[in-house]
């Protein structure tokens, strides 16, 4: 049974419909990429899954469950879990504290799981207690993900994890989220850098004006010559 | 002969009001005039039922109708600045209570503050101008204010301005109790003269003083009815400054206030100075409120520090504009007629309520001790329910066309 | 850029110190003016903190936070009167013990341990009524909504107690003299106990914030509330918690008022408003750290301005506070403490 499983989602914001029945479908431990042009309605896909917007048709399962029109407190204690693009940290708390948070919903130790997270980014480990705020953005976007990684989800959403870095540091994101996802973490991730996100992606989706246009195996997608044309910048 | 004038002109003067505050469809504005003269017949009607003078009862209802159009006036300033613009200014008073003490000095006598003649009994020094020179200075001043206060704030977010605004009416009322010499502090300045009183009103020697265009006027009021005149000139400038911000509100100038309101940035990258026209709009706004705090001064006749009092000078203020209607010029007046109607019937609860209530807890003076609150409590319930339910006041926002949209441009 | 606002801000400072040391060694009784600045400062320290947290958290300015002082002032004045006439007849050992002076402020302290429950009730109470309707409206409509909130709070204390002035029924005391050479100042037992106690809750709050999974939430809330209900946080129970201790703190700072003032009435929450707002933006909103910071600065301010050596009465206290705000919206938006914001 599939972890994950959109059946034809509409919505959208307030009066406007962005998604027009969208499906999406995911193993565990798979990596799935949303590819797109703008305004396919990728970040609203995933904030809807994640119960940020309410949707207005369709159906959302996570782990056997029908979770369509959940809130994200309650989500996110199914083992779900959502990087948004931008705002993902918690700038004036450590990196410690923003770990912290992460795992609000667990009430016990934290410590092993601070250590097994401080372990997937050895850099952040000894500044440990720095502020946020004083981080670069590759940084930060680790802090991000390695906030949403302290309830040991079972899925993760990544919206756009390498947007606005350095081409260095988006090697180094992308090698984070290979581990992770070693690690036994399923992810779905929307990415404008398409190319690279498909080469280690089980699967992809095309999305194009709030609509599925086409889905294939990552590699078979970049071997598509139309959608290469089309989706991926010749 | 001389009250049945002054009674005429008022009533054309209300309904001439009422002609403006309708909408241009010819029939809504004689339902609305016929209204407003079928309630002064009820009113009058009902008075002469019970035995009451038909004279004293317009009397009160002139009164009624004076503090009413001055509260008018400034709930027209507040929306000037937040339902035009959304500028935050909960510090009505203050703009309020500038124009009345500054018009007060402009324009009183100090021969009216001597206790016997050439005893000085003030502190103050006054200047003896005539009204309209105190009406401008109280514009002008409540204008300064306002200019200092928005450069200092209306860069920031707006919720400085609000706390700027309650700032300085606070520290304007220190300011008004502590300097004797220049306001006479708490004991307040009383006998402040009144516009064209000694030209109109009949003395004991009648003698006339005014000339107009080689003829002298006769003083043909009765001191008792001097109220009578001065609604009129109330009306008069409520139906200018309303004609006034109309104008503005369909000029270009307007449009923009309005962008700003609603988006900002759009606004600036425009380019359009967001910043001078938030200013622009905040100093329109006082010198309204200033102007209706001179018409106060000179119709209270006294004025003393409690003018700055948030509830009244500031709270109620705005309750009338929501009540009407944010961004609609004729929901400010209206709710300002309708909450002041509230306010001031509620005076007659203090008639009827046992003056001392006996509870288990002791005696409770409900005149002195619950009268007040309560009224407040209901009115300050009622804000934040209309806030809750019904944001957009009794008329909600009025659809402004442009001067310069064409007919064909309506339709569409 | 970023030198440049450091450069303000160490302009600041130095003129922060420079009238410190100013007012200590060439005013007459200079000394005396600091100290009773930091006992006022360490009482609007509490106050300011609730103020900046519901600013920074919910994301409006509370016009009627000063309504909490008064709360608590009266709800301690109404509980310490019977307690007085009660506690020795129920304790009789205990007022041998400690004598009825200190039998007094045991009955204010209970009285205030009440009051904080009250203020605190009535804060979570208001939001769970009115505001928890409203955190979708725009910012502006919260603060109409609290300064109608705030008429509301006063009409009521004034409908219970009336609008006169009331006092605790304890002796104030004059200080006892310190001379130190160089400082001769007067500070009384209370005043001792003000201070100390303030800071003392400042610290526990500092802990709290610092330390607690609850106080880290709030902390993060301050930062992004979207976030933290995305990591999990129940956004509601932090923002009651805000409120409860906001409330809480200003209550008591309600009660060390009439303490070390003598006397208050229901417009005096009102009237502190004003140097509250002023402490919270000197210290830099939102930062609760600068909120504490700001209140020590203007409760300094405000007594060695406003003293016999610049003849300004006394009257004009709100006035210098308001002033220092004006002048720090001008130079240093964001406050001492706080982050560069993006205006609009």
């Amino acid at each position: 049974m599939a972890l994950l499983e959109v059946q034809s989602i509409v919505s959208g914001y307030g009066g406007m419909e962005i998604l027009h029945g969208v499906s999406i479908k995911i193993e565990p431990g798979q990596i799935v990429s949303i590819i797109g042009p703008n305004g396919a309605g990728k970040s609203t896909l995933l904030k809807t899954v994640f119960g940020l917007l309410a949707p207005k048709a369709g159906h959302v399962f996570f782990d056997g469950r029908e979770i369509t029109g959940w809130s994200p407190d309650q989500i996110v204690r199914l083992g779900m879990c959502f990087v948004p693009q931008t705002e993902n940290v918690f700038p004036s708390l450590t990196i410690q504290e923003n770990f912290e948070m992460g795992a609000f919903i667990r009430t016990d130790d934290l410590r092993d799981r601070l250590a097994l997270v401080f372990d997937l980014f050895p850099d952040l480990k000894t500044r440990r207690h720095v502020k946020v705020g004083a981080l670069s953005g590759g940084q930060r976007q680790m802090v991000a993900m390695g906030r949403a990684l302290m309830l040991d989800p079972k899925l993760l959403l990544l919206d756009e994890p390498s947007a606005g870095l350095a081409p260095k540091m988006v090697e180094l994101i992308f090698e984070k989220i290979k581990e992770i996802n070693r690690a036994g973490v399923a992810m779905v991730m929307v990415e404008q850098n398409a190319r690279e996100a498909l080469k280690f992606s089980d699967w992809g989706y095309v999305l194009a004006s709030g609509e599925n246009r086409f889905e294939d195996s990552g590699p078979a997608l970049l071997q598509n010559e139309e959608i290469g044309r089309l989706y991926l910048g010749g | 002969m001389a009250q049945i004038m002054a009674l005429s002109m008022m009533v054309t003067a209300l309904a001439g009001l009422a002609l403006l505050l309708t909408r241009r469809r010819a029939r809504d504005r004689w339902v609305t005039v016929a209204a407003i003269l079928a309630l002064f017949g009820t009113v009058l009607g009902i008075a002469g039922a019970v035995g009451v003078e038909p004279v004293r009862m317009v009397s009160y209802l002139v009164n009624f109708v004076i503090l009413a159009g001055l509260y008018a006036l400034l709930a027209l300033g507040l929306n000037v600045q937040w339902g035009y613009t959304g500028l935050f200014n909960i510090g009505v008073a203050g703009f309020f209570g500038l124009g009345a003490y500054l018009s007060t000095i402009l324009v009183q006598n100090p021969k009216n503050l001597e206790v016997t003649p050439g005893l000085a009994g003030f502190f103050a020094t006054y200047y003896n101008l005539p009204f309209p020179l105190g009406l401008l200075g109280a514009m002008l001043a409540s204008g300064v204010l306002a200019l200092i206060v928005g450069v200092a704030t209306l860069r920031l977010r707006t919720d400085y301005l609000a706390i700027a605004t309650i700032g300085i009416a606070e520290i304007l009322r220190i300011i008004v109790t502590n300097e004797r010499t220049l306001t006479e502090g708490t004991r307040g300045i009383p006998n402040i003269p009144q516009p064209l009183y000694e030209c109109l009103v009949r003395q004991v020697v009648p003698k006339p003083l005014c000339e107009l265009l080689g003829m002298q006027i006769p003083q043909f009021i009765e001191p008792a009815y001097y109220n009578w005149f001065y609604v009129l000139i109330v009306i008069g400038l409520l139906a200018l400054g309303l004609l006034a911000i109309e104008g503005i509100a369909r000029s270009p100038w307007g449009r923009v206030l309005r962008a700003v309101r609603e988006d900002e940035e759009a606004t600036n990258a425009l380019g359009k100075n967001v910043f001078a026209f938030k200013l622009q709009s905040l100093i329109v706004g006082a010198m309204i409120m200033g102007a209706a705090g001179s018409l106060w001064a000179h119709f209270v006749k006294f004025v003393d520090p409690q003018i700055f009092d948030p509830v009244t000078g500031t709270f109620l203020v705005w309750v009338m504009l929501i009540v009407g209607g944010t961004g609609n010029n004729r929901g400010a007046i209206l709710g300002a007629f309708i909450m002041w109607g509230i306010w001031s019937a509620t005076n007659f609860l203090n008639d009827i309520l046992p003056p001392i209530l006996d509870t288990p807890l002791g005696k409770i003076n409900v005149a002195a001790q619950l009268f007040g609150p309560i009224r407040i409590i209901s009115i300050a319930i009622m804000l934040e329910l209309i806030l809750l339910f019904r944001p957009r006041g009794l008329l909600g926002e009025e659809k402004i066309t442009s001067t310069f949209a064409s007919a064909s441009d309506l339709k569409k | 850029m970023l030198r440049e606002i450091d450069r303000v801000r160490g302009i600041l400072w130095s003129v922060i110190v420079v009238t410190m040391g100013w007012a200590l060694f060439f005013v007459p009784d200079g000394p005396q003016y600091v100290v009773n600045g930091i006992r006022y400062g360490s009482i609007l320290m509490l106050g300011a903190i609730g103020l900046s947290l519901t600013y920074k958290i919910l994301n409006f300015a509370n016009f009627s936070h000063g309504e909490f002082i008064v709360i608590g002032a009266f709800v301690t004045y109404a509980i310490h009167g019977p307690l007085l006439e009660a506690l020795p007849q129920w304790f009789p050992a205990l007022l041998n013990l400690i004598g009825d002076e200190y039998m007094r402020y045991l009955a204010v302290g209970i009285g205030l341990f009440f009051s904080v429950v009250v203020a605190s009730l009535v804060a979570m109470g208001i939001d769970r009524v009115l505001y928890r309707r409203m955190r979708k409206s725009a910012a502006v409509v919260l603060i109409i909504a609290s300064f109608g909130m705030s008429l509301f709070l006063r009409s009521i204390v004034q409908a219970i107690w009336g609008t006169g002035n009331k006092a605790y029924a304890v002796l104030i005391k004059p200080g006892t003299l310190f001379d130190f050479e160089l400082f001769r100042i007067r500070m009384s037992t209370l005043e001792i106990a003000t201070v100390t106690i303030a800071l003392l809750l400042i610290v526990l709050l500092h802990l709290f914030l610092k330390y607690t999974r609850t106080g880290k939430a709030m902390r993060a809330m301050s930062d992004n509330v979207d976030l933290a209900r995305i990591s999990g946080v129940n956004t509601e129970r932090m923002i009651a918690w805000t409120w409860g201790i906001g409330a809480g703190l200003a209550a008591i700072a309600g009660v060390f008022m009439g303490l070390n003032f003598g006397a208050f009435n229901p417009n005096t929450g009102g009237l502190v408003l004003l140097s509250l707002f002023a402490a919270v933006i000197l210290g830099g909103i939102g930062s609760p750290y600068g909120a504490m910071l700001g209140g020590l600065i203007i409760g300094v301010a405000q007594n060695i301005l406003v003293a016999p050596a610049t003849s300004i009465s006394s009257q004009y206290q709100p006035a210098v506070a308001f002033s220092l705000m004006i002048a720090m919206l001008l130079i240093r938006p964001q406050g001492l403490l706080g982050e560069a914001e993006r205006r609009g």
